[in-house]
């Protein structure tokens, strides 16, 4: 019972001490990889933001790399400088995940534009089936949308390089 | 110049809080020859007008738009009007910290004015955490996030504000939400101070009880404006997103209610003492909390400020420091400052303690679901997001009999055990209840979660009718109602029945309009037509100009419900500064409800074509309104409270 008197005291405690892990691990995350590496693109409902194209259908038959981002996102922020370096190279696809229209607009607005098509997911359910983890995710998809990797957290030029020749080879 | 000096003064300040720390560790109050204490004031009052100064003096810097100084630079810009120059000091994380720390200065100088009526022991020990929070503060903005830092060379322009905070909203939701917050650190101070002196009294929960109520009115106003923007300035077509920072925020706001009724029973009844002291140290922690968690940038959210783990490294140190500090005193203390006496369950204290365990239940079940996606980042490596869902199964629940409760203590008295008095007062009030839920219910036949609310609001109005005609009976007379009590009633329990009033009518604006609100979402050209709900809305035509700062489109929508007419225009801004966009959503009002229409982009570009979003939101006013009414009520209590500011404790 004398321990009980210490109870808030060692609550809060355990609290630090997951917040203290948080930020120190902040920066770093692990390459994950997909139960979806290998498989087909899964087929999807989800529209451009210009409401002409489906993804599946803007995808087939090339070699895309499909970020999803959202303009809340902070890190996509320092991603997105990347992607415009890359942007002339290959073909980047925008999936916005949970954000309004709005929003993505002033997004690239601000930032710049480095995807060649902009698709949105506003509720979010539909990026479920690709498994997403959380954003910003990138994803390696080949001329028969089959998906070659899976980047999760914002992606670097060096990763990106490096990726990129470990498909190719 | 001036920058260095509000630099310099900043320092001193911290040098001079160290000090009386120090000296406040090494003296007691009493135990030189002269007045050690007077001191000891000089000295806290002198770091207070420091820290005032240098606030001052970065406003200026903002004013002038003196761009040597990297935090202007980055921040405004000249073609700012004067008003948006001055907010933009605090729309930053440097600025915004100064400003917590100045609104800790004004709450220190308060404190300093009434000091004489308290005994000089407790007042020292006062004075000595408040140094202490000041210290870590001062120290956290000096070496973390110092907003005097100059750049060279010197630009000839500044960045522009983020066009988001340029709005009267921004001008007033960081200082009232930072008034409520630091306000906080008073009754913590004096909680400390208790603890320290071992014993908790009537008088004591007298004195700190005004300090709580300031705050909390605060914290109700700076939630609510926030809330009121987002809706109407963000264009994020609700009131609440369960978005990390806003559940941090709302967390003190629950415990500083728990609060104020749990510091009733102390100084009624002498009862709760212990938890009347643990709530305000948490309350207090959970502002670090907050702050620990937008400051560095640990939790994706609209709020999240630039991240930097320094910063971040620097307040969790200063959390654990003064938290831990805090709770092991309380755990030490805890059988001095306790007597223990029994708490009736049929009574207002028992009622109020009840009514406090749903509030701390809510404020746990919030905080969990906030800190959950850290637990499991570090227990499994997954991570995960905790949505509104989660918050809206777990609150309800909680929220419910919390307000049945409420209503039942406003109508029981102190001390009183008797079940026949439950009783008595209790059946006249119960069918009125039934009765009026039971109309509302044939007339508009709602789903059970509306009904639910509508019942609540009724169960919150009723007890409050219910206690008001009680006191107005004149017990001689039999049941003759005498309207000249009225001005016998202390002015605290008018100022309790606002705010009951006020929950009644935010119950009723959440429950109505989440209920019964509609989304419309598409891409629509120049005299396409829109159904929502019963409303025809029809894009009449578009409008391009060149305002002060910003490039115009604004829309104008013809909207028809049944034979009434009436044009809305929507505008989508383009500022010259930044070149970032902003949207300014068109809202009709009527006194209930709110339709909103919202412009978009060109899509795609050179069709003619516009992403139209439209919202009906059917009674949301309720909401705000409800919020104020309990702010109003805050201060008509407050009015009555003053009194123990002057009293000699």
């Amino acid at each position: 019972m004398k321990l009980l008197k210490f109870l808030p005291l060692i609550i809060f405690l355990i609290v630090s001490i997951f917040l203290y892990n948080k930020i120190k691990y902040q920066k770093e995350l692990e390459p994950l990889s997909s139960a979806l590496i290998e498989k087909k693109f899964p087929s999807l409902k989800i529209k451009s933001l210009d409401n002409n194209d489906n993804i599946n259908d803007f995808i087939k038959n090339k070699f895309v790399i499909i970020n999803i981002f959202a303009s809340w996102c902070a890190p996509c922020r320092i991603e997105h400088e990347v992607l415009k370096s890359f942007s002339e190279e290959y073909t980047i696809v925008g999936l916005a995940y949970k954000d309004s229209i709005e929003n993505i607009e002033s997004f690239l607005l601000e930032l710049g534009n480095p995807y060649k098509k902009v698709f949105y997911d506003f509720s979010g359910k539909e990026s479920i089936n690709l498994g997403l983890y959380g954003v910003p995710e990138t994803f390696f998809v080949n001329e028969d949308s089959k998906i070659l990797y899976k980047h999760v957290g914002p992606i670097n030029k060096m990763e990106f390089k490096k990726i990129i020749s470990g498909i190719i080879h | 110049m001036l920058p260095e000096i509000g630099n310099i003064f900043l320092i001193i300040s911290f040098l001079l809080f160290s000090a009386q720390l120090a000296l406040s560790f090494k003296f007691n109050s009493l135990d030189l020859k002269y007045s050690f204490f007077d001191v000891i004031k000089r000295l806290s009052f002198f770091s207070y007008i420091l820290v005032l100064t240098s606030f001052f003096i970065l406003i200026i810097n903002y004013v002038s738009s003196d761009f040597s100084v990297l935090n202007v630079y980055n921040n405004t810009h000249t073609n700012k009007p004067l008003i948006y120059k001055i907010t933009g000091t605090w729309g930053n994380h440097e600025g915004s910290l100064l400003m917590w720390l100045s609104v800790l200065s004004l709450y220190g100088l308060l404190f300093l004015i009434f000091i004489k009526n308290l005994p000089k022991r407790f007042a020292f020990k006062v004075m000595a955490t408040l140094a202490l929070v000041n210290l870590g503060f001062v120290g956290f903005t000096v070496f973390t996030s110092n907003p005097f830092i100059r750049t060279f060379p010197i630009p000839s322009e500044g960045l522009g504000l983020n066009p988001v905070l340029q709005d009267p909203g921004l001008a007033f939701h960081p200082p009232l939400l930072y008034l409520g917050y630091v306000g906080l650190t008073i009754p913590f101070s004096f909680s400390i101070a208790a603890l320290l002196q071992g014993e908790v009294t009537r008088e004591w929960a007298k004195w700190v009880k005004p300090w709580i109520l300031i705050s909390w009115i605060f914290l109700t106003l700076g939630i609510t404006l926030g809330s009121w923007w987002a809706y109407y300035e963000l264009g994020w077509g609700g009131w609440w997103f369960w978005d990390p920072v806003e559940n941090i925020s709302l967390l003190p706001w629950l415990l500083t209610t728990a609060l104020l009724h749990s510091v009733k029973v102390t100084e009624k009844r002498e009862g709760l003492k212990s938890w009347t002291i643990l709530l305000s140290i948490l309350a207090f922690s959970l502002t670090l909390l907050g702050t620990f968690i937008v400051r560095s940038g640990l939790l994706t959210s609209v709020h999240a400020f630039a991240s930097d783990p320094a910063r971040g490294i620097f307040i969790l140190t200063f959390l654990v420091i003064v938290t831990a500090g805090s709770l092991l005193l309380y755990g030490i203390k805890l059988e001095k400052i306790e007597n223990k006496k029994n708490i009736y369950l049929v009574s207002r204290e028992g009622g109020l303690l009840l009514n406090n365990i749903f509030l701390c239940a809510s404020a746990i079940t919030i905080l969990l679901g906030t800190i959950w996606p850290l637990v499991i980042e570090a227990t499994t490596g997954q991570d995960i997001s905790v949505g509104a869902p989660y918050f809206k199964i777990v609150f309800l629940p909680l929220i419910f009999p919390a307000i049945f409760l409420s209503g039942v203590s406003i109508n029981l008295n102190w001390k009183v055990t008797n079940l026949d008095y439950l009783y008595s007062r209790f059946w006249k009030l119960m069918i009125v209840f039934i009765f009026l839920v039971s109309i509302y219910y044939i007339i508009y036949d709602v789903p059970v979660l509306i009904l639910l609310g509508v019942a609540a609001t009724i169960w919150m109005l009723l007890s409050v009718i219910g206690d008001f005609f009680s006191k107005l009976h004149d017990k001689s007379k039999g049941f003759k109602i005498n309207l000249n009590k009225t001005k016998k009633i202390r002015l605290s329990i008018y100022g309790m029945y606002f705010a009951h009033i006020g929950v009644a009518v935010f119950i009723l604006g959440v429950s109505l309009s989440e209920g019964m609100k509609t989304y419309y979402q598409g891409v629509e050209s120049l005299n396409s037509k829109i159904h929502v709900e019963n409303f025809t809305i029809t894009f009449f035509k578009l409008d391009k100009f060149k305002k002060e700062n910003w490039f115009s489109e604004t829309g104008t929508f013809l909207v028809k419900k049944n034979d009434n007419e009436f044009k809305m225009k929507a505008e989508r801004r383009v500022y010259l500064d930044t070149g970032m966009p902003s949207t300014e959503a068109a809202i009709k009002r009527n006194f209930f409800s709110h339709l909103y229409i919202v412009m978009g982009q060109e899509q795609p570009i050179g069709s003619g074509k516009r992403i139209i979003r439209v919202y009906h939101n059917p009674h949301i006013i309720f909401i705000w309104l409800g919020a104020i009414i309990m702010a109003f009520g805050g201060v008509v209590s407050l009015i009555d409270y003053r009194k123990s500011f002057f009293r000699k404790l």
